[in-house]
């Protein structure tokens, strides 16, 4: 609030004074008062005035200031109302009173959200929990199936090979390709418990001693009917431990993994999964010999919803998976960066950190969630 | 090896008793789940391991856990759909010998379960090393595979090939199936890998005097 604009603001009060002086000036002067008393009349009315209004000004100007103030050091700024200082006109207290009705229904709404959210949330990871019955039936029936019936079938000596080869498209299959597609649904459903998680993942995880080989294996395993099918082989060299959540990161890698056999190439599609001694961390690196990103893409991977020419060319992409693995790595404090060359192929790239503190005390294997959080203020 | 499955989905524990038993276990599967704790407990010869789902229609798997671990030292599983890092804590705080999500793949089941029963049953497992058939020898533990005085050495996944082949002597192991075992173990390569190795075998085996050991059945798979 500036002087000038207090003065624009009360404008008409200032005109309102300038007609009565001139008023009085003139009703004073025809009544045979002398110039000098009109003068001095004015000149007191003057001061006075300016008085008046610079009183004004500077309590008005200390309390704005003093507003400001608060909301400046508020960290939930829509709870300004509660905080107001107090005053004594009666304007700034309707205006008070006014915002912190205001206030307050804002306040209701985002309560409300904030519950429906929640709700919605948690249905969700009921949900995704149900549903894993039902996967879990369908796999294990496909897994018996093939052993009962195929393998009957197959130890019978004199099969004619034509027979067989029909029968191979039809019968034997079925159950590999009906596991194929249960493996999708289940990423599908993963993907949409962690991102249902990912705004609370400091509620959910246990940071300990973790061998990236065993998970890159297991997501490998879990993945094996759909690497197959595509022709992807893979290799695994990691022999440097990470202190991480499991869980999480396994989740990371299976997303790292279907993407690289997503963007294959047609003939010799590979994937190399490595680690290598980094600074103070160790650096994890999942490569492919796919279809590489370009280089204008390469910034906006990890952005929500990106696709890409790649992700338009090939398979329905949802643009979902690299910036949940991005926002997951944040939460972990793994710095997540791609290197990729068009055609050529792409590498994914995970900085751990190792904090000091593990180091010095790595008798500790493992730690309670309390302490999640120290160790990530430490690198922080 | 005698396994109690107690799990309330009635489709999941058919095809999980189904499963074991084609891996030759013998298995007791629970309708009923009001006195699990006791039943393992006083099931005489005691079971060897038991699977538990967490949650059950009324009690919970934590609680008959915790009961049986106040008297018996039997092997217990955790099976269960929740993912959250807690439980699994929980699982293992409260004795469990190990913890598998939902949904699990079988043949890891199969190797967690017998993982955890061969640690409980320490020497008395004898693990195969050795097979034989038609004179060639295969030793797993050496690496090698032999026929009269000659021996050859085998790459790792050379020896994985064959000792499935060896495992199912007589039977036509197809491609397919082959290539999902060497993925179930560590050796994750496609199918023209398959092939080069399929021929480096062949090689092999014929410097050492064997060379019809391998039958192709065209279109099917291979045997032994």
């Amino acid at each position: 609030m500036r002087i000038m604009e207090y003065i624009r603001d009360k404008i008409l009060l200032l005109v309102l004074h300038g007609l009565c002086m001139l008023l009085m000036a003139g009703f004073l002067y025809a009544t045979g008062y002398g110039k000098a008393y009109c003068m001095l009349i004015l000149i007191f009315w003057i001061l006075i005035l300016m008085l008046w209004l610079g009183c004004g000004y500077l309590s008005r100007k200390r309390y704005f200031q003093a507003l400001e103030a608060t909301l400046e050091k508020m960290d939930q700024r829509y709870l300004l109302g509660e905080l107001m200082p107090v005053s004594h006109r009666l304007e700034d207290r309707l205006y008070r009173e006014m915002i912190r009705m205001s206030n307050k229904s804002v306040i209701e709404r985002i309560r409300q959200i904030e519950d429906e959210q929640k709700e919605y949330r948690e249905y969700i990871e009921s949900w995704v929990h149900e549903i894993k019955a039902p996967i879990t039936s369908i796999d294990l029936m496909c897994e018996n199936f093939r052993g009962r019936e195929c393998r009957d079938f197959r130890i019978q000596q004199d099969v004619d090979s034509q027979l067989y080869e029909s029968m191979a498209d039809t019968t034997i299959d079925i159950p590999r390709r009906i596991r194929l597609e249960n493996q999708k649904i289940e990423n599908y459903v993963d993907m949409a418990l962690y991102y249902a998680r990912s705004d609370e993942v400091y509620k959910d995880y246990v940071i300990r001693k973790t061998d990236l080989e065993e998970t890159a294996i297991v997501v490998l395993k879990r993945n094996k009917h759909y690497l197959i099918q595509n022709q992807v082989q893979a290799e695994v060299d990691c022999k440097d431990i990470v202190y991480t959540d499991q869980k999480w990161i396994t989740f990371i890698l299976n997303q790292l993994v279907l993407n690289s056999t997503k963007y294959r190439r047609t003939n010799g599609a590979r994937i190399w999964i490595y680690t290598e001694k980094h600074g103070h961390g160790v650096r994890m690196i999942v490569k492919d010999n796919g279809v590489g990103i370009r280089s204008e893409e390469l910034g906006r991977i990890f952005e929500k919803g990106f696709t890409g020419s790649n992700g338009r060319k090939t398979e329905r992409s949802t643009g979902m998976g690299l910036y949940l693995c991005k926002k997951l790595c944040g939460k972990l404090g793994i710095v997540l960066w791609a290197d990729s060359k068009e055609l050529k192929g792409t590498k994914i790239i995970l900085d751990f950190p190792i904090s000091n503190y593990l180091c010095h005390h790595s008798s500790y294997e493992e730690y309670p969630c309390g302490h999640q959080r120290d160790w990530l203020q430490l690198r922080h | 090896m005698h396994i109690i499955i107690v799990e309330d989905d009635a489709v999941i524990r058919q095809e999980l008793k189904t499963l074991l038993e084609n891996a030759l276990y013998k298995v007791t599967a629970l309708e009923e789940f009001t006195a699990v704790a006791s039943f393992v407990l006083e099931l005489s010869p005691a079971a060897d391991l038991v699977l538990l789902d967490l949650n059950l229609p009324d009690v919970s798997g934590f609680d008959i856990c915790t009961t049986i671990r106040s008297k018996s030292e039997i092997p217990i599983i955790f099976v269960t759909s929740r993912t959250d890092s807690m439980d699994e804590l929980t699982g293992i705080l409260k004795g469990g010998d190990d913890y598998i999500t939902k949904p699990f793949q079988a043949p890891i089941l199969l190797a967690r379960i017998a993982a955890v029963l061969k640690r409980t049953h320490r020497g008395s497992f004898k693990e195969v090393t050795k097979y034989t058939c038609r004179g060639v020898e295969l030793d797993i533990a050496k690496g090698t595979v032999c026929h009269k005085e000659e021996q050859m050495e085998l790459s790792k996944n050379e020896l994985k090939i064959l000792h499935l082949l060896f495992q199912r002597k007589g039977e036509i192991v197809s491609r397919a199936d082959m290539i999902e075992y060497l993925w179930d173990n560590q050796v994750f390569i496609d199918d023209n890998t398959l092939s080069v190795n399929m021929t480096r075998i062949r090689g092999k085996l014929e410097k050492i005097g064997v060379s019809d050991l391998i039958e192709t059945k065209r279109g099917m798979g291979y045997r032994i």
